[in-house]
């Protein structure tokens, strides 16, 4: 029999066949809205709220805004990848020339889709912030921050970490309804929570919020309150004597978006792996480099104060 | 290009599927016959490539599939229908038969929509291929999943029983699409439906407990109940088995005694007379 040279395209085709289908899925976009409408609703007027409860707490829900997108991602992501693991439609498919492996890498680059919406919800996010003049943190209305471009990339990297993350468990349980509560799950401890992986978790965690606060005193000098950006003054004497200052720690953010393509690449290979049995050397090996590599910078990098 | 299988074994833990099993399959329509748990499947899974022989040799279209390179180029020109396919309810006809296009690799995509369209046409579904699949009836799905098995023109076509659940119609229909497919191409069907047999198959091949117990014509399976086959009014009791007919006479089958008047035999005669086990008749006499 004659040797064949394998065609690369019917991978390309068949994950443009299935990024038809998550394009076409309105769980997908109904995730993408509800995600834009928490993250950027209170701005849509282009009016600049005032800061409301915690003197971070509008910044921060931007980011608890993400897990609409996220739960969506995941579970569209473990439907797709648990349709490979069906026995019976599985032996159709074992015994066509697209072999298991070249499936499951149509699958997860299939995964470009919720990405895309995810940048599409971060730059419309933006956008909408910025028009509004940013978001009220602390108890000064002068002090408005505006989402940066390595924050933006950590939102969009967390729903390139879920899809893959959804696949890799659709691989390991056959069970849809288990694997829709795991997402679930994931998403509200991950992702809804962001304030429990506060430094050093987040290093490994999904969001690592940039924003972090430190005590400047009862009494700072102005050298002091110059240098610092002020979240609070002292308001009320008793309860709140203290001034605060806050530091935000963009290239920390942008070195946890480097750990996050790292797991990325390390879930994709691992559901490689679980398709075919065999490890795809360069996913495994870049991923582990760019999550070893991002975890190290992170800490190297990092400038907060671990509040 | 051949495709035989050469002393081949299989066993799935300690139960045997297959025992020293030498078959050629050529061009024309071989019919699979044999009780249940006989091999069929295993064997019909053989040549798909999707199992593998513990021993014995293998050619699929004169590869070898276990052989990386010339297993794609095997699948490349196969076209399979497993048993009980269950295919994914949420695609549509369309959507299901396409996306396994693409997996067969039919390029462009002109090609692959025109390709899509023709087998749905050949199965009669293009009326209902916007349905999502667990929208069909039982029989739609079997179509569809026939529909599948002839994308890209098969060079050996493997169906594991076909025209189950499949009204006349459309048996008739499914006769003429794979007779087509066999007038230069090599078509294995595994049925336990005679009429299939009869109809349009070049040749039978009969397992027993993974055994070929039968290779020849279906006239020659047909002959293996010559004059032993006789009608009467009422069970025989010579017989080894036995039936009722709808005109009301008694179908026997075994050693006729000196009275009776032999009729032409069937296939289903000649099969039954074959395996002669016959536990599962229930016309059998102990």
């Amino acid at each position: 029999m004659t040797k064949t040279v394998r065609p690369t395209h019917p991978v390309l085709t068949l994950a443009g066949a299935e990024s038809l289908r998550h394009l076409r899925n309105p769980i997908l976009w109904l995730g993408t809205c509800a995600t834009i409408a928490q993250a950027a609703g209170r701005y849509a007027d282009g009016e600049q709220p005032l800061s409301s409860g915690w003197v971070t707490g509008d910044y921060e829900t931007v980011f608890s805004a993400w897990s609409w997108l996220f739960l969506a991602t995941f579970v569209i992501a473990a439907l797709t990848a648990g349709r490979h693991t069906e026995p019976r439609p599985a032996e159709v498919l074992s015994v066509q020339p697209t072999d298991a492996g070249q499936r499951m890498t149509a699958v997860l680059l299939a995964g470009i889709v919720p990405t895309g919406q995810a940048a599409l919800a971060a730059g419309a996010t933006c956008a909408v912030v910025a028009r509004a003049g940013g978001i009220a943190t602390g108890d000064f209305p002068s002090l408005r921050l505006i989402p940066t471009a390595a924050e933006a990339a950590v939102a969009v990297a967390i729903i390139a970490v879920g899809y893959t993350l959804g696949v890799a468990a659709a691989l390991t349980i056959s069970s849809r309804p288990s694997n829709v509560l795991l997402g679930a799950l994931i998403t509200f401890l991950g992702v809804a929570m962001y304030w429990i992986w506060g430094y050093p978790r987040s290093i490994f965690g999904l969001f690592a919020v940039p924003l972090s606060s430190t005590d400047l005193g009862p009494n700072p000098t102005e050298d002091v309150k110059e240098q610092w950006a002020i979240l609070h003054s002292p308001a009320d004497p008793v309860y709140m004597p203290h001034w605060a200052g806050y530091i935000r720690d963009t290239d920390m953010t942008a070195w946890h978006a480097v750990y996050l393509s790292g797991i990325v690449l390390l879930l994709s290979a691992y559901a490689i792996r679980r398709a075919t049995g065999r490890v795809p050397r360069w996913p495994a090996v870049a991923g582990l480099l760019l999550a070893a590599g991002g975890a190290i910078m992170q800490i190297l990098t990092y400038s907060g104060t671990g509040n | 290009m051949k495709t035989l299988l050469d002393r081949v074994d299989k066993r799935y833990g300690p139960a045997t599927a297959l025992t020293d099993v030498t078959v050629e399959f050529r061009p024309g329509v071989t019919a699979l016959l044999g009780p249940n748990g006989a091999g069929k499947s295993t064997l019909l899974r053989i040549l798909a490539t999707a199992d593998r022989a513990d021993r014995g040799n293998v050619r699929v279209l004169g590869g070898d599939p276990t052989d990386a390179d010339d297993r794609h180029a095997i699948r490349a020109r196969l076209g399979y229908l497993p048993q009980d396919p269950r295919f994914y309810g949420w695609f549509s006809a369309y959507e299901f038969v396409d996306y396994v296009a693409i997996l067969h690799q039919i390029h462009p995509s002109s090609r692959r929509r025109r390709d899509v369209r023709r087998v749905l046409e050949a199965v009669d579904l293009t009326g209902r291929m916007h349905r999502r699949m667990n929208r069909l009836s039982a029989g739609e799905q079997r179509r569809a999943g026939i529909a599948q098995a002839l994308l890209g023109e098969p060079h050996l076509l493997v169906l594991d029983e076909p025209t189950v659940g499949l009204d006349p119609v459309e048996r008739l229909r499914f006769r003429r699409v794979v007779s087509d497919v066999a007038k230069e191409h090599t078509v294995v069907l595994a049925t336990h439906l005679m009429d299939d047999v009869a109809g349009f198959c070049d040749r039978a091949v009969v397992l027993q407990q993974g055994i070929v117990v039968f290779d020849d014509t279906v006239d020659a399976l047909a002959a293996m109940a010559e004059d032993r086959v006789w009608l009467s009014d009422a069970p025989d009791p010579t017989a080894r088995h036995w039936w009722r007919t709808g005109r009301g006479t008694y179908r026997n089958i075994g050693d006729p005694p000196p009275y009776a008047a032999t009729t032409p035999p069937t296939v289903d005669d000649g099969y039954l007379e074959l395996i002669d086990g016959g536990a599962f008749l229930p016309g059998r006499s102990q």
